[in-house]
């Protein structure tokens, strides 16, 4: 299958996330900021960095470039959208997905491990990893802190679209080992459909045992599983 | 001083510590001139004879280093030196202090510091792949330690974080002896191919040279030759010597350097502010 990879002039994890897809057997193509053309992609992911410098808001200047408006019509045709990290912000500024990353509760940068427990099964990016089950992916950003509403917070646990909660490294509740202090430790979301994910660690720096954990593989990995099930029945693309 | 092309007169005391040049450096720029500099060409010599670019006073002791070997393919004299390490690619590599403006403005200080390492790295045609950090400091219970502290490690991630590469390593001591002159040493570390390794070394006539990055602010004025001057109780007030980062701007002037790297219409790179052919 093709991975889609966003690249704004700040984007800095654009070669990462495409190594990890050949690692994973895949074609990944890069798609450019200022081209509307998703080029031919099963499914888009927008990498970490600072899209445009991010002096603004992270993601907020993002969300008005031309690449933009195809991969809103993408996801809303049911397309798999895949925000990591600056990714995860540039797609709550589209508003594909609801709340906001604000500045880490310690006001730092963070670049270590975390460990996440898997939360819902409803939707392609997480289906068949249990919840017991606790991926070990890095953090790397300043502002990860999710936060929303507390209606939009209860609506997301009922409808089982938190994807992902920081834990403890033994799966317990994270507590203060929180690397940014996100509310109800929400580390990942999906949307109501479950096409659209957006998470704040990197799964393409967790893919290779060498670099401490390949629990990232597993969801590049998912992500090609649902998407040869789905063209399995579908019409070829014209 | 102003900065005009204005006619030569011999520089008072207070215009030389402005440059930081000493009276005898000025006696030597009048000799090999052959006559008085104006003072826009004194403040270029300030620059480029400041300890910031060319190493005035440590250079003695990095001449003891060993420099020559088999595999190495860049010794000092350009941006970063060069070693070949297999399979058609060389890692290049350079350390730089950025000590005096960390000092006085930590985070901007130790940021910049980051920002003058990948230059002189990807300017050879390099991709930046690690940054690396060697930090001293005066004990932590004290509170302008602790400013420093904090404000270094901050800049350090905030302008590693933004531009993109990762700080795998370091090193931190603290010591009563570095509390009034903080330690903060960058390193930046690139791998390339041989072929797409440049040099800063232009020959021929008609090359088109282009100047390119962020804008000029009024920041960093006379921050070369600041780096010359002993720091004391009145170095708080040379804050605006230090230069004010922009690491976006950077990450698109990496990649744009980088897609031009191994170009042959591209006769050399240079990252500015660099002065003698010898510095290491």
């Amino acid at each position: 299958m093709r991975f889609g990879i966003t690249v704004f002039p700040g984007t800095w994890s654009d070669r990462d996330c495409a190594h990890a897809v050949e690692l994973a057997g895949h074609q990944a193509v890069m798609l450019w900021h200022k081209d509307a053309d998703l080029r031919g992609a099963d499914c888009v992911i927008l990498p970490g960095g600072f899209a445009y410098g991010d002096y603004l808001r992270a993601g907020a200047v993002a969300r008005f470039a031309p690449l933009m408006e195809s991969v809103v019509a993408f996801a809303d045709r049911g397309g798999l959208v895949w925000g990591i990290c600056n990714g995860f912000q540039i797609l709550c500024e589209a508003h594909l997905l609801p709340g906001a990353l604000t500045r880490n509760g310690s006001l730092q940068f963070r670049c270590e491990p975390s460990w996440l427990r898997v939360e819902t099964q409803s939707s392609p990016f997480t289906a068949g990893i249990a919840s017991e089950e606790v991926l070990q992916i890095p953090v790397s950003h300043g502002e990860g802190r999710y936060v929303a509403g507390e209606g939009t917070l209860d609506g997301l646990e009922r409808d089982e679209r938190v994807a992902f909660r920081y834990v403890a490294k033994d799966g317990s509740p994270a507590g203060a080992s929180s690397p940014n202090g996100s509310m109800r430790d929400i580390a990942g979301i999906v949307n109501p459909a479950g096409n659209v994910l957006g998470m704040m660690p990197h799964p393409e720096r967790a893919c290779e045992p060498l670099l401490g954990s390949d629990d990232g593989m597993r969801l590049f990995l998912n992500v090609a599983r649902a998407v040869s099930r789905d063209t399995a029945f579908a019409a070829p693309a014209s | 001083m102003t900065l005009t092309s204005d006619a030569p007169t011999v520089p008072s005391d207070a215009q030389l510590a402005e440059v930081a040049l000493t009276r005898d450096e000025f006696g030597s720029v009048v000799q090999q001139l052959h006559r008085q500099p104006n003072s826009v060409e004194l403040g270029i010599l300030g620059a480029l004879w400041s300890e910031h670019c060319s190493y005035k006073t440590s250079r003695p002791l990095l001449r003891a280093l060993p420099t020559a070997g088999p595999r190495v393919l860049q010794g000092p004299g350009e941006n970063a030196g060069a070693v070949d390490i297999g399979d058609g690619l060389a890692c290049v590599f350079k350390i730089e202090s950025h000590n005096h403006p960390s000092a006085i403005e930590p985070y901007q200080g130790a940021a910049t510091g980051v920002g003058g390492i990948l230059r002189d790295v990807f300017t050879m045609g390099a991709r930046p792949v690690a940054l690396l950090d060697s930090l001293r400091f005066g004990p932590l219970d004290e509170p302008r330690q602790r400013h420093l502290f904090e404000g270094v490690v901050a800049g350090i991630g905030g302008y590693g974080n933004c531009v993109g590469v990762p700080t795998v390593g370091g090193e931190l001591y603290f010591d009563s002896c570095y509390r009034d002159n903080c330690v903060v040493n960058a390193m930046c570390v690139g791998i390339v191919e041989h072929g797409k390794l440049m040099r800063a070394r232009a020959s021929g006539p008609g090359n088109a040279v282009l100047l390119v990055g962020a804008d000029t602010g009024r920041d960093g004025i006379h921050g070369a030759s600041f780096a010359s001057v002993r720091l004391d109780a009145t170095s708080e007030e040379r804050r605006p010597a230090v230069q004010v980062g922009n690491p976006f701007l950077e990450k698109c002037l990496m990649e744009a350097c980088l897609e031009l790297a191994g170009d042959p219409r591209i006769v050399a790179m240079q990252d500015p502010p660099r002065a003698c052919d010898d510095a290491v």
